[in-house]
């Protein structure tokens, strides 16, 4: 310890004085009394219970030599050198990514980096100059160039951590353009270490330093555990009927965990599973028959670990679009009837003298589905699904080479998915079609009876085999699509009339709009990015509501606005027109989930020829302590001087208490 | 407290007429009989003259016959002569504590006992008592000559009025001399703040001696409630000794528990030994003591 103004200690014969009086001061006042009798007893016992009562006369003056003796230790300005940054300009570079709202360091990462930011700013020489670059996905510059010590701590006051991601591709850039202009600079990271750092590094014209944030930060290989909610994606099914969910689990640590997985609907819970998850194995979980009316889906992990922000995840279901029917056919009640009944159907009837096959170009409008009702197919067929009910001829995908007389309808397979729920018993048909088994598809029901045999089509290929059957439903993919073809005419069977047909209709609708239904999920919003809002063509003004309630009105343009002001996690409602949309923001980011703090970045490529690594000092002053020191010992002092009547004080409140 | 020392009174004047005339109602309790030497109208352990009969015994050549019962000679026809129980005077002795410690306090604690041992003295030469005093202080004893009856009242208070709180009081070494030679025994009231660590030594050479004691204790309001403030050097006023204290609450504290102590330890000790223990604070008024107090505790009636 060194000091920079050693003549103070000519004030220590201040003490001098202070003696003197305190030994003036101890030239009692005598005071003639009747008889100490007493009083000697009374002081012997003081003594004899109290061994420092010899030293309680001295005890002020101690007090007070104390008090001197800090007050000329102030004075003198006593420092220690301190390894510091020094130079002209310190560039501090505080990763403001998900990551730094990790809690392993109390309150949080981001606070620790802005504490320690505070303390190098502490130690600079007053006239450094200091910059701060928070860095996130973007690098955003609080304090430029400033040597306004209280508008960095407020800035480092103000810092928040985002959900974004850290990228210092642009916090480094930025600040290698500020060092290029001084003398003397230095760039300090402050970082727990999980960002991404551009390739190959540019050269830094600066000394440029790494300080990890976190827990065991220092050490090489800290584990910070932390499980985080990777992935959630939606997906409807049986013609809109219900909603299922996919989620995936990630647990990144060193040993495995238990944790409570909740799915809540709208805010109401649906669904609960009890993970155990393996240190760094993704664990894929799906959750079927959720309510299929919910605006909102959203999984959540019970329990607290290390970082909130990735335990939540959002979705919004896919909107069922309708789907584009047309129904080629000379009039089917039954068949007219049950499409009518199931959702999201957009059934438009064509006669088959009206019915033109749609140009295959892309701009063009089609359907997603045609229905040819027992009508002569057109040679070429159009593009999307296809069902086909009791074709009359041949086509390019199969042939017809004659009927069957009342067949008995039997399942090819038990466990078949098409036909969950259908009964085929005493299913009666009167004609059916008769077309052998073509490659690509696959019998879903077969006929049995006296001429149930059906010759092999042309290939080879299946004569061993028992396709030898024919098949009254098939179904498969053809030339791109799915086809599937029902063999006999419904008017003339009593399947319309049966508690199946509905049921089958429905399954074979779901299994043959698979891909058209595929393209409407919403796409995933990273936190931070813009998302382009479609928007319905005469809106003018839009409403966005963030997940928690504030709301944003955007002036539209030419129907598509973009929203950038997503940093929040959770569910957007848009509001045009008096139509809502919604929109999920979710973390979904490795490398932000992963939080185990890296003690080194590879950084070495950076650093500039001329930078050299030799540790500066600083001074680190220690008068405010002495003061502090002195200003304690003045209130000891007058306590202990006033204590007879502070006791005397506290008598007083007690009786006035007891009384 | 240097201030509270207060000079003897000079009024020649010691007790109004009318006090004196209520003191004459009073009668000093005595629960012993003790052998006077002139006749009183205290009963004595001796057969005499008085109306309360005590005893027969058989008539001896010599007897006056006019002790004889004739009643039982008439019907035993012999000679049986009735004694009655002597009624003599009893020898009351006043202790003084005159060391220079009772010079203090306010009220002050010398007048107070001068005018208490008058009182008491007077009620002793009223009720036909001798009474022998000595005051205790200056390094010895001063005695006065036995006094007796009322007409040695004047006499009793100019002595009284004479006497200094001056020097030291041994109580043990004056007490103990005292109770060797003042004769004859009797009862023996001691007017004393005890100050004194030799009190104890005192006061059981007192009832060695078959004196009846009673003490007075005298404590100035000063002594109970020190008035003391901040750091002081106490010097003692008989002995010049010198205690440095700093009178604070807590130290205040300590000292009223230990006086508290050191009287329990004093009534303790009396109760053992048969002595009557008056505590008395300056404060209370004579008449309060005597005609109040006083007769309460038995001590006059």
């Amino acid at each position: 310890m060194s000091f920079l103004n050693p003549l103070a200690f000519a004030l220590a014969a201040l003490a001098v004085p202070i003696v003197a009086l305190y030994f003036l001061k101890l030239q009692r006042e005598e005071q003639v009394i009747s008889s100490t009798y007493l009083w000697r007893t009374l002081v012997r016992d003081n003594v004899a219970n109290a061994p420092w009562q010899r030293l309680r006369p001295n005890l002020l003056l101690l007090l007070q030599l104390m008090m001197l003796a800090s007050l000329v230790l102030a004075l003198a300005r006593p420092f220690t050198w301190s390894e510091a940054t020094t130079g002209d300009h310190l560039i501090l570079i505080l990763d403001t990514s998900a990551s730094m709202q990790a809690t392993d360091v109390l309150p949080n990462r981001l606070s620790e980096a802005a504490q320690q930011a505070q303390r190098l700013i502490e130690h600079l020489p007053a006239t450094a100059r200091v910059t701060i670059i928070a860095a996130s996905d973007s690098a955003n510059v609080l304090v430029a160039s400033s040597t306004d010590r209280g508008s960095a701590e407020r800035a480092l006051r103000s810092l928040r951590a985002g959900a974004g991601g850290s990228d210092l591709s642009a916090a480094l850039s930025l600040a290698s353009a500020i060092a290029a202009r001084e003398r003397d600079p230095e760039i300090v990271i402050l970082s727990d270490g999980n960002v991404t750092l551009p390739r190959p590094l540019p050269p830094l014209p600066s000394r440029i330093r790494y300080i990890p944030i976190g827990r065991g930060a220092a050490t090489p290989d800290a584990v910070v555990p932390n499980q985080a909610i990777t992935m959630l994606a939606l997906r409807r099914t049986a013609g809109g009927q219900a909603l299922s969910a996919f989620v995936q689990v990630t647990h990144f640590g060193s040993t495995p965990v238990a944790r409570r997985l909740l799915l809540y609907a709208d805010g109401q819970p649906v669904a609960a599973r009890m993970l155990t998850l393996q240190p760094y194995q993704p664990q894929p979980l799906t959750f079927d028959d959720l309510p299929s009316d919910a605006s909102s889906i959203e999984a959540r992990l019970d329990g607290r670990d290390f970082l909130a922000l990735d335990d939540a995840a959002w979705a919004v279901p896919p909107t069922p679009s309708a789907l584009k029917v047309d129904l080629i056919s000379r009039g089917n009640r039954f068949l007219e009837t049950a499409l009518a009944l199931l959702p999201g159907l957009e059934v438009t009837r064509i006669a088959p003298e009206e019915y033109q096959v749609p140009s295959p170009a892309p701009s063009a409008v089609s359907s997603d589905l045609t229905i040819f009702d027992h009508v002569a197919l057109p040679e070429e067929l159009p593009g999307g699904a296809l069902l086909i009910l009791a074709p009359i001829s041949s086509t390019q995908l199969f042939s017809v080479t004659g009927a069957i007389k009342q067949p008995t309808a039997i399942a090819a397979r038990a466990d078949e998915p098409l036909l969950r729920y259908v009964d085929l018993r005493g299913l009666q048909i009167q004609e059916a079609v008769r077309i052998p088994l073509p490659d690509w598809a696959r019998a879903i029901i077969t006929a049995d009876g006296p001429d149930a045999r059906c010759a092999p089509p042309t290939s080879a290929s299946s004569v061993s085999s028992p396709e030898a059957v024919c098949p009254l439903l098939l179904v498969g993919q053809a030339e791109g699509r799915r086809v599937a073809v029902l063999a006999f005419d419904l008017r003339r069977s009593d399947l319309p009339l049966r508690v199946a047909f509905p049921v089958l209709l429905a399954n074979l609708l779901d299994y043959l709009s698979i891909e058209a239904k595929a393209g409407s999920t919403p796409e995933p919003v990273r936190p931070g990015k813009p998302h382009r809002l479609p928007l319905p063509p005469d809106a003018t003004t839009v409403t966005v509501t963030k997940p928690d309630g504030t709301a944003v009105r955007i002036e539209a343009g030419s129907g598509l606005v973009t929203f950038s002001d997503t940093t929040q996690l959770g569910i957007y409602t848009v509001e045009a027109n008096g139509r809502f949309q919604r929109f999920a923001v979710n973390l979904f980011d490795v490398n932000e989930s992963a939080i185990a703090p890296k003690n080194a970045l590879p950084l070495q490529g950076a650093v500039g020829p001329e930078s050299g690594h030799e540790v500066s000092k600083s001074r680190q002053e220690w008068w405010r302590w002495m003061a502090w020191l002195a200003l304690a010992l003045l209130m000891g002092e007058w306590l202990y001087a006033h204590r007879g009547e502070l006791a005397r004080l506290r008598a007083a409140i007690a009786t006035m208490r007891s009384g | 407290m240097s201030h509270l020392i207060t000079q003897p009174s000079q009024s020649p004047q010691l007790f109004s007429e009318s006090f004196l005339r209520q003191l004459d109602q009073l009668v000093l309790v005595s629960r012993r009989m003790y052998y006077g030497q002139m006749p009183g109208e205290r009963r004595s352990p001796r057969r005499g003259q008085s109306v309360e009969f005590a005893d027969y015994r058989s008539y001896v050549l010599g007897d006056d016959l006019r002790a004889v019962d004739w009643n039982v000679y008439a019907r035993l026809e012999k000679l049986f002569v009735k004694l009655f129980v002597a009624e003599e005077e009893t020898t009351v002795h006043l202790l003084l504590d005159a060391s220079r410690s009772m010079g203090f306090g306010h009220p002050g604690k010398w007048p107070y006992a001068v005018r208490l041992a008058g009182a008491l003295g007077y009620i002793a030469l009223a009720g036909m008592d001798r009474i022998r005093a000595a005051a205790l202080g200056d390094g010895g004893l001063r005695p006065t000559p036995a006094m007796r009856g009322k007409r040695q009242a004047l006499t009793w208070f100019g002595w009284l009025q004479a006497q200094q709180p001056r020097g030291q009081a041994y109580l043990g070494p004056m007490l103990r001399e005292y109770a060797a030679y003042g004769r004859p025994i009797g009862p023996a009231l001691v007017l004393s703040d005890l100050l004194d660590p030799s009190w104890e030594e005192g006061l059981a050479a007192l009832c060695h001696h078959q004196f009846e004691v009673t003490v007075l204790h005298l404590l100035s309001p000063q002594e109970v409630t020190p008035d003391l403030e901040g750091d002081l050097k106490l010097v003692d006023s008989e002995t010049g000794q010198a205690v440095e204290i700093t009178a604070d609450y807590d130290l205040l504290t300590h000292y009223r528990r230990r006086l508290a102590a050191w009287q329990e330890q004093i009534r303790s000790f009396c109760a053992r030994r048969g002595i009557h223990y008056v505590f008395i604070e300056t404060s209370l008024s004579l008449e309060t003591l005597l005609f109040s107090l006083l007769r309460r505790l038995r001590v006059v009636k």
